[in-house]
């Protein structure tokens, strides 16, 4: 993990573009991702990622913007890049959705 | 020095609140009384690549185009940075998350490659390395560019430990930091915020109370940046305006027409006028109601304008909307409608083709497809318009002209005019009228088709005692199949002559339009959406010492010759020049074809971007000083 | 109303070859509108392209002849627009299933109320005899270099999964069998669908007069054959008997109602319940010009019917 914070505990959310700010599911509440951590922090392992990749199809890379479906390609973002197990997605985006193609 | 006008860019990844900013900033800007005239430049995806809105805002006056460079650029992002900041005028602002300093243009996934090659190449030429804060240092020293750099997540902090933040509604504060920043080094009145506010969360009180909060942070933080751009008092004397896009003026248009059966197959950039109408399907007014408007999503283009087509025959009101490929599934309708003589309004809101091409961006390469697609000769009409106001008046003729003449109308519109957001004067209500043509009451011996009138007059489907036919094999009076040489002379001369009878009677108005000094020394003829930029050229050359002149084409098919012929008499044909968002200028070979006159002198943009004033500008002068006779224009990313 | 017009022809010769089966429909669908005692300005014909399309013209009814598969969208545009009017679709296998596929579809889930006659011939007649989306694999027509090698899609089952609330199926040469279901089909509030074995005397020498005399069975000669679906629980059985008879083709073709079903909301009441007065109010009635030429939304309501755009400049400053 290339930092410490939210980021990197078990139970955040991270906000869709705003990925400093996101959602604690343990607080039930909206908190802030960089800087320090609560009592509650829990290391995020690779295998918490590969419980919710086996359990809900995906997990994701805040570093590369990318949603990740099998284990290889976690194991390869896992390391260097902040991987997280669920983002949350703003209304603004299904709002502002420009109809396309 | 206060400025009159303001040009500004507010980019960020599609879906970040982007759009909401620019509602925001310009209902504030609109009730403070400013001009405001804003492009919405987006890719073809939902969410995550880059989107950024292209504002153009006046104190004097309401903005026609767009400029470029800006004075100003709000980066959501650190790729709106690497992205723009080439576009800052010297002596510009730029706000940006101070969180980005840090990233490099190799951090950005989303970015186009070429994009990323080619602003690491001009970098390297410059000689600073590929980051935000290194490429703000730079701009700081060189161009005198000022760098207000705000801490996005410290504010998002103090909101939260006062508000219970939903953070699935972080943008809508992002957005207000956005506005709120840039009104600020506007120097304009937070009271104007505070309405953009208001009017935008308008039933949501807590985000715009929360946002007035972060309003009272970011003023306190920002103080040493008020007024950095400060914009002039504005002198615009209007006591109201609209405020809207294309696609809404066109829809508000329909409605006011009197529509009753919309149809149509989503697709950009036509589906939001049919959204609008959606939503007007039935109102409530004095007790009574207006409508209904039936607007239905059908299977496919074909089934849009078949139905509507089968709506008109019962005495509806009946039109749809589309795009390119949406157009071309038409046709063969088109020709049923021509062979019928069925009055039906298709909004064709061009778009980058061939294909799918770059839908959501700008095009006006389809003037042939709506003069001349499908098959067989008949009598069509083909509307352009310049602006949302004209989008407006073009609704209502076009639905006139249709019944009038009982031909199809092509109101041919385009992604730029459908999408921008602009404040408009509210339309003149007494200066429109309906008219429904000549109809009759049907009876015993009806002919849809009675060859003593030029035009038939129109009895609907379900009129009493009345029966009537239609086919679209040719067809004697009752509407019945015939194949009869002397028959098909009639029919066929009648389907066709009405052109001349449009020709001779549309008014001048609806066809061309002049704008500029008499006795030009120059002459630009052009059609829809380049009418904005073409009139804010003219004054900028008539500064420069030229005289010249704008004609606007608005009625393309059948073409007015006699009109266009009167003007263009008096002018050096060497010093004439069309302009068009296309490769081929096709208004110039339209003209040729229609009136001989050859126009060599061409400007041209395909990039998918509008054509803004300083290229437009340049364009011109090097065509009136030299031998050259096409101009690309390619500004803008 | 009774109509003036006694007949329900037109008197336009009618060019269809001698003994094709659309003359067995022509009488059965004039019939069925006399003994409806149906309006004849009321009441509307809407046809494809291909011999069956020109029916349009033989009936002494409002007559749209459309285009190549669209007549069921000019219906739909008809119908939502003037929701009085009897619409009655006329079509050719080719026109209804090839290429108006997606248009059969749509009419289904949409389940408007709209009669679609399907001229089912397995051949594209007007143009010398292809292979339809009927015709069977592996069977070669008159006019067929070589036999079929696409599947058929089956009308019946296609209609019943699309939708349509009335299935049924006739025999071109029992016009009085066939004039009862266009009655009850006419009569059917939503989408209804009739698929007609029409002969085709020219180029379709396997699908016979005498191929189906030998075969075609009637549903309701079967002991306890009731079509109706009686509530939403029974509607599941009823499909599936109407699928099961619907796939019998090659020893025994049913006529007669398949499917019946009367609790699903035509498109219109779907429509009424957004658009208050509608059906009453419609686009073919509602006004849209005032007195003077002037439209009704006028200077005096247009701000306030449109004041999410208008934006009032603060005052003073
Ligand atoms: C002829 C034509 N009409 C409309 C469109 C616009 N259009 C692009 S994608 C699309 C629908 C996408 O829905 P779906 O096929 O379900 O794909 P999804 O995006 O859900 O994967 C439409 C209507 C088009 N490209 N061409
Ligand atoms: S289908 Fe399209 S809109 Fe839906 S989640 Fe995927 S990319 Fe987004
Ligand atoms: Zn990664």
């Amino acid at each position: 993990m290339s930092k410490v914070g939210c980021l990197c505990c078990l139970y955040f959310k991270p906000h869709i573009y705003v990925s400093s700010a996101g959602y604690c599911s343990l607080k039930g509440r909206c908190v802030f991702g960089d800087g320090v951590v609560c009592g509650e922090y829990r290391d995020k392992v690779i295998d918490d990622l590969k419980k919710v990749l086996s359990d809900v199809g995906w997990v994701y890379c805040v570093t590369c913007r990318k949603t990740l479906v099998d284990e290889f390609e976690l194991e390869d973002h896992f390391n260097s890049h902040d991987v997280v197990a669920d983002v949350l997605i703003d209304e603004a985006v299904s709002d502002e959705a420009p109809s396309a193609d | 020095m206060e400025l009159n006008e303001v040009s500004l860019i507010l980019g960020g990844a599609q879906g970040s609140g982007l759009e909401a900013s620019m509602l925001i900033l310009s209902r504030a800007l609109a009730y403070g009384g400013y001009g405001v005239i804003a492009d919405r430049e987006y890719y073809s995806n939902i969410t995550g690549r880059h989107s950024y809105i292209h504002m153009n805002v006046s104190a004097t006056n309401i903005p026609r185009s767009l400029r470029y460079p800006v004075n100003l650029l709000a980066a959501m992002d650190s790729e709106s940075i690497f992205t723009h900041f080439n576009d800052v005028a010297n002596g510009g602002v730029i706000i940006y998350d101070r969180g980005v300093d840090g990233k490099r243009i190799s951090d950005v996934p989303s970015m186009e490659d070429a994009l990323k090659l080619r602003v690491l190449k001009h970098l390297q030429d410059l000689n600073i390395e590929s980051d935000v804060a290194s490429i703000l240092t730079y701009l700081e020293k060189e161009r005198r560019i000022t760098r207000v750099g705000v801490d996005f997540t410290r504010w998002l902090r103090m909101l939260a430990s006062k508000f219970e933040l939903q953070p699935r509604v972080l943008s809508r504060y992002v957005s207000g930091i956005i506005v709120v920043t840039t009104a600020l080094i506007l120097g304009l009145d937070l009271e104007y915020v505070k309405y953009g506010f208001e009017a935008q969360f308008g039933n949501r009180k807590e985000i715009v109370k929360e946002n007035l909060y972060l309003m009272d942070l970011i003023k306190e933080d920002l103080n040493q940046y008020g007024g950095l751009l400060q914009i002039k008092k504005p002198t615009i004397n209007s006591d109201k305006v609209m405020l809207a896009t294309g696609n809404d003026f066109v829809a508000i248009g329909k409605i006011v027409a009197g529509v009753r059966y919309q149809s149509y197959y989503p697709i950009t950039p036509a589906a939001d006028e049919s959204f609008l109408l959606e939503k007007f399907e039935v109102i409530e007014y004095d007790g009574d109601v207006i409508g209904p408007i039936i607007v239905m999503q059908t299977e496919d283009e074909i089934a849009a304008i078949t139905s509507a087509m089968g709506a008109s025959l019962t005495g509806s009101r009946s039109s749809t909307a589309t795009s390119g490929p949406g157009f071309d599934l038409m046709v063969e309708g088109l020709s049923w409608a021509g062979m019928n003589e069925v009055p039906i309004v298709i909004t064709y809101y061009q778009r980058g083709g061939p294909s799918t091409g770059q839908p959501t961006r700008g095009s006006q390469s389809d003037l042939f497809n709506a003069a001349f697609s499908a098959h067989g000769e008949f009598a069509r009409v083909v509307l352009s318009s310049g602006d949302h106001l004209e989008a407006f008046y073009d609704t209502v003729n076009a639905f006139n002209i249709a019944e009038r003449y009982q031909v199809p109308v092509i109101h041919l519109l385009d992604k730029f005019l459908a999408n921008s957001l602009a404040t408009v004067p509210v339309p003149d209500l007494s200066k429109v009228t309906i008219d429904r043509g000549f109809t009759s009451n049907g009876g015993k011996d009806y002919k849809r088709f009675d060859l003593n009138h030029k035009i038939s007059p129109r009895a609907f489907l379900g009129t009493l005692n009345t029966v009537m036919w239609y086919s679209g094999d040719e067809h004697d009076e009752y509407g019945h199949i015939v194949e009869d040489p002397e028959n098909r002379i009639s029919m066929y001369s009648k389907r066709i002559e009405k052109l001349q009878i449009i020709e001779s009677e549309v008014p001048e108005e609806i066809k061309l339009r002049l704008y500029g000094e008499g006795s030009p020394d120059y002459l630009i003829v052009g059609w829809g959406s380049v009418k904005g930029v073409a009139l804010d050229a003219l004054d900028e050359l008539r500064k420069a010492g030229y005289r010249g002149m704008y004609l606007d084409m608005k009625m393309l098919y059948p073409f007015p010759k006699k009109e266009f012929l009167k003007v263009i008499s008096g002018v050096d044909p060497s010093r004439v020049i069309a302009v068009e968002h296309s490769y081929n200028v096709s208004i110039s070979d339209l003209i040729s074809m229609s009136t001989n006159v050859k126009i060599v002198k061409k400007v041209a943009k395909f990039t998918g971007r509008p054509m803004v004033l300083n290229e437009f500008v340049e364009a011109i002068i090097k065509l009136l000083t030299s031998k050259e006779e096409y101009k690309v224009l390619r500004y803008g990313a | 109303m009774v109509p003036e017009v006694n007949s329900y022809k037109t008197d336009l010769w009618v060019d269809w070859c001698p003994g094709c089966g659309n003359f067995g429909i022509l009488t059965a669908v004039t019939k069925a509108l006399e003994e409806l005692k149906l309006e004849p300005s009321r009441t509307v014909i809407v046809s494809g392209i291909g011999c069956s399309g020109k029916i349009a013209h033989f009936v002494n009814v409002n007559g749209v002849h459309t285009l190549h598969g669209r007549a069921i969208p000019f219906a739909m545009g008809i119908k939502l627009a003037n929701p009085d009017l009897t619409v009655i679709v006329h079509g050719g296998d080719g026109d209804l299933l090839s290429i108006g596929g997606a248009h059969f579809v749509a009419l289904g889930r949409r389940n408007l109320d709209v009669v679609v006659v399907m001229h089912d011939n397995g051949v594209y007649g007007l143009t010398k005899g292809q292979a339809s989306p009927t015709l069977q694999l592996g069977v070669k027509t008159k006019s067929l270099a070589k036999t079929n090698i696409q599947q058929p899609v089956n009308p019946i089952l296609l209609a019943l999964a699309s939708g349509y609330t009335f299935v049924a199926r006739g025999y071109a040469l029992d016009v009085n069998h066939l004039k009862e279901i266009f009655k009850k089909a006419i009569t059917h509030r939503g989408a209804a669908f009739v698929d007609v074995l029409q002969p085709c005397v020219t180029f379709n020498d396997v699908l016979t007069a005498d191929y189906y005399r030998k075969r075609i069975h009637k549903l309701e000669d079967e002991g306890g054959w009731d079509p109706l679906v009686k509530d939403i629980d029974d509607r599941r059985s009823k499909l599936f008997k109407a699928i099961e008879k619907g796939l019998e083709w090659d020893s025994k073709i049913y006529t007669g109602i398949f499917y019946l079903d009367n609790s699903v909301m035509a498109f219109e009441e779907r429509l009424s319940e957004r658009l208050s007065r509608y059906p009453l109010r419609n686009p073919s009635n509602s006004k849209i010009v005032a007195d003077n030429s002037r439209p009704i939304i006028g200077s005096d309501n247009f701000e306030k019917i449109f004041k999410d755009f208008v934006v009032y400049v603060r005052k003073g400053g």
